[in-house]
């Protein structure tokens, strides 16, 4: 596999768009996050069990949807780019056989203490364009320069 | 008087410190492959270091989505609803058996990246505890900053999660 360009911070410009990661969650995903995190919470496992509760299926975990939207970071940051901060907060339930899209648009750029930072809005969106999950994130990307 | 939590204000402040233990390739690899994320700083020693790491490395939401450390809880000791219960769980405060637990964000701040061999102890505060009504019934909200914190006392990872218990 041919490795990544290096991603500099003056490749950078405000308002330009993350590259979208889609992802389609499976039950077989779902459960795998549950045993990967020793989360025995039923409504990720369990489909009669989320439809007590009053979902139609089993529930993508919080952490699936912030690790989809951190992927979607590191892939276009490299490994030469850094997350210094990452918020996320799900505010609507995703299942299994969504698909979802993680998108992003960098909201500023900016130096300090020496370093070179960026700052990004992230969402998730649904195959409905509904958001699932929002945030934002604070990445430290290397200069051409040193 | 709360309905969810008992005294919901007298949780404020209160602290815990779990031993999270040694962190292992296979706990930071099994977490990678259950995102499907393949990157190779994760799986990859030679690749890591090629890029200035001492080996591979965490993913960004590893450590503050595993929900049981050791030891994890009795079966039984778990609420109805599979959830974790108790001062050392994900959420700390105890709670009406008929209320429900769900995650409400997290905010993290990275310091350092998290290594297999490293030996993590997480120190845990209720930054704020409040029941609200709402046109369906109760719910409680929870602010939780959790600290981990490797073998050589450096902070690698500050974690602020928000949980919401709701009951209707």
């Amino acid at each position: 596999m041919a490795e990544k360009e290096t991603l500099y911070y003056e490749d950078i410009e405000v308002g330009m768009e993350i590259p979208a990661l889609v992802k389609e969650p499976t039950v077989l995903q779902i459960f795998s996050h549950s045993a990967a995190t020793w989360n025995r919470h039923r409504v990720h496992y369990e489909k009669d069990y989320a439809v007590k509760e009053g979902h139609k299926d089993i529930l993508v975990q919080q952490g699936l949807h912030g690790g989809f939207l951190a992927q979607m970071l590191t892939d276009w940051i490299g490994p030469t780019g850094t997350l210094k901060k990452f918020n996320y907060s799900v505010r609507n339930r995703a299942f299994p056989g969504d698909t979802l899209t993680c998108r992003g648009t960098v909201t500023g750029k900016y130096e300090k203490d020496g370093k070179a930072l960026i700052e990004c809005d992230i969402t998730e969106f649904n195959q409905d364009e509904e958001k699932c999950t929002i945030g934002s994130a604070v990445l430290v990307l290397p200069r051409k320069n040193g | 008087m709360g309905i969810i939590v008992e005294k919901p204000e007298e949780w404020i402040g209160y602290e815990v410190e779990l031993d999270c233990g040694e962190i292992t390739r296979e706990s930071i690899q099994k977490y990678a492959l259950a995102i499907g994320d393949y990157n190779p700083l994760y799986f990859d020693d030679d690749y890591a270091r090629k890029y200035g790491y001492e080996g591979i490395i965490g993913s960004p939401n590893f450590l503050s989505c595993i929900v049981e450390w050791q030891p994890a809880q009795h079966m039984e000791d778990l609420y109805e609803d599979g959830s974790d219960s108790g001062v050392f769980s994900k959420h700390m405060v105890p709670m009406t058996e008929g209320s429900r637990r769900l995650g409400g964000g997290q905010e993290l701040e990275f310091f350092k990246p998290v290594r297999p061999g490293d030996t993590i102890k997480c120190k845990r505060k209720i930054l704020d505890i409040h029941e609200k009504k709402s046109s369906k019934g109760w719910m409680c909200f929870i602010t939780i900053e959790s600290d981990f914190i490797d073998q050589h006392d450096e902070i690698v990872t500050i974690l602020k999660d928000t949980f919401l218990a709701i009951q209707w």
